[in-house]
């Protein structure tokens, strides 16, 4: 509790920045949602062939899992609000459409052949007398989808549209609880309250229904417009950066950096914005200008190497960069001096006691138990590889969650973990990283990676990045981690207090 | 004039309307009247062009209304009252009677005019009844406002589906006296679909009798009951003759005193003129565990009559 209140006092900016976009984005989908569905149903209501046709297609599509529909879209619109937008109003469109429909249709047929009979013309049936009688199940069908739509939004966050989602993501993928609850009960707590609101409409007159939808429409697209406006219109540079806390220190850091040589430019950062795939896909379309990637990410994920990744740290950066440069026409700058690459761990009391340093020495030890990450204990390059390259052999091996095998090896349970070098639990445990001796990871540092154009065009702020290469070592890294993820301190004071120290801003 | 020249209708191979040559004269109040299934309904839709027919024509006043380019002119010519009034449950009842003022360009205060003096006329009080919703009327109440609707910008003709056919004995007589009234008054041609002979008796001027899809005869109310044309005519009407009352409706109405005598008299299946009969021997007859006296039965007649 006292943690929860910690994390929303020291967060408050970004929740309520955050829950402004969820409720921007949220609205606009509902806006252009009410604006394709309800047209559609009219003109189709006369129409029943086409009408049915049309609910098939709605539902179909409404099947579709929205993750799916998110990754379908990346290719065509790229990353960022708009395919969350798109795939919000896919999969709203059939709860508006088919209570249109059904509402406009299922008029008692009695009235639909006086108003007939009478000659009434077609504006005066359609607003005096159809939707007015549809209007309590059209009110339902965008009540749901409201619903759906905020809930839905939190996705929003795995393509970059920001929104409580990126709360909800950010908890999951380091283990943030705090984060975890503000994403995900703000947004229970949104759904509630807008399907109260749109209940409460549902309740009074004809008129205030229609003043109240015409107030939301208005609202939507200012809300809507002025959040896509401000995003699209300002030049800026924008830097985002990947999933935690380490990325979000980075990205300040580099904002901090370029923000004072370059007084004409404002950078905007984006933290939490993504995994690499959507990261990569950003910056190719031009969504991002920058962000911060790691060599060997570079070498096994994005370029193609033919051959083995060089295990050396400066030779395995001039390929990435070589490759960056001639399969994507990037320029990747020199990184930090840091490594963040995969390690074993023990804990601190076990590497006195046994003299282990490397995880050579671990090899010449027998009796170990140990915990590993699902995806290292598979990969070729990850425990199989480092097995056969030591000789290491254990007592027993168990995977689990990446967050529970330090809890694992704190209650000593286990003896021996993999980690990644950085990880603030090396600290918070007061845990021993074995030393690769014989490089067989490949190496991990992080450099800011950019579009060649965007380079040649901002020198100053290529020369600014540059200023950084070389800086922060891996124990300072695991200090700052440790700052942001565990003490739940800012990054951008963590980046700042550290530039600062070391003379890199005033 | 309403024409009808050599009428048919088919749905789906299947006949409705065979050959029908009809003539309704200007001012009459004309009743189409037969069985479900009979067409009736199908041919009142024609003149308003709800429905085509598949072969013949419509005339009215000579011009044959397939030929009209905008069908609304013909449609706002016409008033339409339907079965259950069909008033829109979201217009208040003066919205709703303003409906069919709507092409008349009016002015508001003329229009408001118009619907308070109708409303008057069907004996709805303005004051208490323009702003009400139609769920706030009783179902004699919706169909009073329905009929305004039709006549309020005074058309030639009416159109009437059904329009008593869902109300309850009682209200149902007041409208259909009220539509005498109305029609008497205003002189506008009235085509009434009904299936209930008695109401077709009561109302028309002429009346056409139809069986599947053919006319069985045409004429005044008395043509008809004194001289059917065939055995159909003669049996739709003897369906609907007015029915000899049964002492069971007489016991019904709360009348007779409880009686301890085990032997009736008369069983409750035997009709007044049985009962009366009766009561030319005796002062008092006993039906089951009730015994009736002579204040009873003329009780009773005379609550028919204030019917």
């Amino acid at each position: 509790m006292v943690a929860l209140i910690n994390y929303l006092n020291t967060n408050q900016a970004d929740i309520m920045k955050a829950l402004w976009q969820h409720i921007s984005i949220s609205f606009l989908a509902i806006l252009i949602t009410i604006l394709i569905a309800i047209p559609l149903a009219i003109v189709l209501m006369s129409r029943p062939r086409w009408g049915e046709l049309c609910l098939q297609i709605a539902g179909i599509v409404q099947t579709i899992p929205s993750l799916a529909i998110l990754g379908l879209l990346i290719p065509i619109v790229g990353i960022g609000t708009t395919p969350a937008i798109i795939a919000l109003v896919l999969y709203a469109i059939m709860p508006v459409f088919s209570n249109t429909y059904a509402g406009l249709t299922n008029i008692d047929p009695q009235l639909t052949e006086a108003a007939e009979a009478f000659g009434l013309s077609k504006t005066f049936k359609l607003f005096r007398i159809q939707l007015p009688l549809a209007l309590p199940m059209i009110l339902t069908g965008i009540r749901i989808a409201m619903v759906m739509i905020i809930g839905t939004a939190t996705l929003a966050a795995l393509v970059g549209g920001g929104g409580l989602g990126s709360f909800i993501l950010l908890g999951i993928q380091t283990n943030n609880n705090e984060a975890l609850l503000v994403g995900a009960v703000l947004s229970a707590l949104l759904a509630l309250l807008f399907s109260y609101l749109i209940k409460f409409v549902t309740k009074v007159s004809v008129k205030i229904v229609g003043i109240s939808l015409a107030v939301v429409c208005t609202l939507g697209l200012f809300v809507g417009g002025y959040g896509l406006l401000s995003e699209t219109h300002k030049e800026t540079i924008t830097i985002a950066g990947k999933m935690g806390g380490e990325p979000e220190i980075l990205i300040n850091m580099y904002q901090q950096v370029i923000e004072q040589d370059n007084p004409d430019v404002q950078v905007k950062i984006k933290p939490n914005f993504g995994d690499t795939f959507f990261l990569f896909n950003g910056l190719k379309s031009g969504k991002i200008d920058i962000y911060p990637e790691f060599t060997g990410t570079a070498l096994q994920s994005l370029a193609k190497v033919e051959g083995s990744i060089p295990h050396d740290p400066k030779q395995a950066y001039q390929a990435a960069k070589t490759q960056l440069a001639q399969q994507f026409q990037l320029t990747y700058l020199a990184p930090m001096r840091y490594q963040n690459g995969y390690a074993l761990t023990v804990r601190a009391g076990d590497a006195e006691q046994y003299h282990l340093k490397t995880t050579a020495d671990l090899a010449r030890q027998s009796g170990f138990k140990a915990a590993f990450d699902d995806d290292f204990y598979r990969q070729p390059d990850g425990y199989p590889g480092l097995a056969r390259n030591y000789g290491l052999q254990f007592d027993s091996i168990r995977t689990m969650a990446p967050a529970l095998r330090y809890q694992a090896l704190n209650a000593k349970q286990v003896d021996v973990t993999d980690a990644y070098t950085t990880d603030p639990e090396i600290k918070e445990y007061n845990l021993k990283v074995l030393d690769d001796n014989e490089n067989f990871f490949p190496p991990y540092q992080a450099a800011p990676l950019m579009k060649a154009t965007f380079a040649k065009k901002h020198l100053q702020v290529v020369k600014s990045l540059n200023r950084l290469s070389n800086q922060v070592t891996t124990q300072e890294m695991q200090a700052m981690n440790y700052q942001v993820t565990v003490q739940k301190q800012k990054a951008a004071t963590v980046a700042h207090e550290y530039l600062q120290r070391h003379h890199l801003i005033k | 004039m309403i024409t009808f020249k050599n009428i048919s209708k088919s749905y789906q191979g299947k006949l409705a309307l065979n050959q029908i040559n009809l003539a309704i004269n200007s001012h009459e109040l004309f009743v189409l009247v037969g069985p479900s299934g009979s067409g009736k309904t199908t041919l009142l839709r024609m003149i308003n062009r709800l429905n085509t027919p598949t072969t013949g024509r419509i005339e009215i006043d000579g011009q044959d209304i397939s030929q009209l380019q905008n069908i609304n002119d013909l449609r706002h010519q016409m008033g339409y009252v339907l079965q259950s009034g069909a008033l829109f449950p979201n217009l208040t009842v003066a919205q709703n009677i303003a409906v069919t003022l709507h092409a008349q360009h009016l002015s508001k205060s003329d229009q408001d005019y118009r619907i308070r003096q109708m409303l008057q006329r069907v004996s709805l009080d303005p004051d208490v009844f323009m702003n009400r919703l139609p769920k706030e009327l009783s179902g004699g109440e919706a169909q009073r406002v329905g009929i305004v609707r039709a006549l309020v910008f005074n058309p030639k003709i009416i159109l009437m589906d059904e329009s008593f056919s869902a109300l309850d004995p009682l209200s149902r007589k007041q409208l259909q006296n009220l539509l005498i009234d109305l029609h008497q008054e205003f002189q506008m041609t009235i085509v009434f679909v009904t299936h209930d002979m008695q109401e077709a008796l009561r109302l028309a001027t002429r009346l056409v009798v139809l069986k599947e899809g053919q006319i069985q005869q045409i004429g005044t109310p008395n043509e008809i009951k004194m001289h059917p044309a065939n055995q159909f005519v003669a049996d739709f009407f003897d369906d609907y003759q007015e029915k000899i009352p049964l002492i069971n409706d007489v016991l019904a109405a709360g009348l007779g005193q409880p009686s301890h005598q085990k032997s009736g008299t008369l069983s409750v299946r035997a009709n007044i003129y049985e009962l009366a009969q009766a009561f030319q021997q005796e002062s008092e007859v006993i039906v089951g565990d009730k015994s009736l006296k002579m204040a009873d039965l003329v009780t009773y007649l005379a609550q028919q009559v204030e019917d």
